[in-house]
């Protein structure tokens, strides 16, 4: 019972904080806003998949979870090359 | 008995990973916040960068906690120190690139970004030095011509 309502909470503290976060990703006025908040959604993904294999006790996406971490930091690296010497 | 004990305890290490985790959420939360109310783009990254990496790698590790077999443990002890690693890297990368963003390609090089970065930084203590002179005047100007110039 008391793990139902952590979990309960949990999603619902990421929910809130995704939607934040696709409000800058819509609103942000440049690239590097959009960047920010595409990396801080990816962030609350991760956390909901992590929570989402506690609560199941099920290990086939914990993969994903690395995989995604990694990807994300390539990305964002791109990112910052395509950035560079470009008027914002 | 024991096997009650053992029951017990992973109850309780469950309902600590869970708590760990919710700590994680709150702080993804907070940048989240942050990068929301901060007015620059700059200042939308430290928000993102700082809070977001220990948020990511404390419910990582919550998580871990939580978890009971050992390949599933360390899978997700290794995210959390991937994410720990590589995330303010990243963010370096990309406040670096969003800095020097607005400049020619003819002008890259690294000792006139150096000098660029110093004049900034002389320029902004220099801009509160005058803010901390501009309050002082308007403060004492019932008596003009008293105040020492300077």
């Amino acid at each position: 019972m008391i793990g139902s309502a952590l979990s309960t909470s949990i999603v619902v503290v990421l929910l809130i904080a995704a939607a934040l976060f696709v409000i800058r990703l819509i609103a942000g006025p440049t690239l590097a806003d959009r960047v920010v908040a595409m990396n801080g959604l990816l962030l609350v993904g991760l956390v909901f998949l992590a929570v989402q294999a506690v609560n199941t006790d099920r290990n086939s996406n914990l993969p994903v979870l690395v995989v995604v971490s990694v990807v994300g930091f390539v990305g964002t690296a791109m990112i910052a090359r395509f950035l560079r010497g470009r008027k914002l | 008995m024991i096997g009650s004990s053992a029951a017990l305890l992973a109850i309780t290490r469950a309902t600590a990973g869970e708590m760990i985790v919710l700590i994680g959420s709150v702080l993804i939360l907070i940048s989240a916040i942050g990068v929301i109310r901060f007015p620059d783009a700059l200042t939308r990254m430290h928000a993102l960068s700082k809070a977001s990496t220990l948020g990511v790698s404390l419910a990582l590790a919550g998580a871990a906690l939580a978890m009971t077999r050992l390949d599933d443990v360390m899978s997700l002890a290794f995210a959390a120190a991937l994410q720990a690693f590589t995330n303010p890297v990243a963010a370096t990368l990309l406040t670096r690139a969003t800095y020097y963003a607005n400049e020619p390609a003819a002008t890259r090089s690294k000792w006139l970004r150096r000098l660029r970065l110093a004049e900034d930084v002389e320029q902004t203590g220099d801009d509160e030095q005058q803010h901390h002179n501009g309050s002082d005047v308007r403060h004492d100007s019932g008596d003009p011509g008293d105040a020492p110039n300077g």
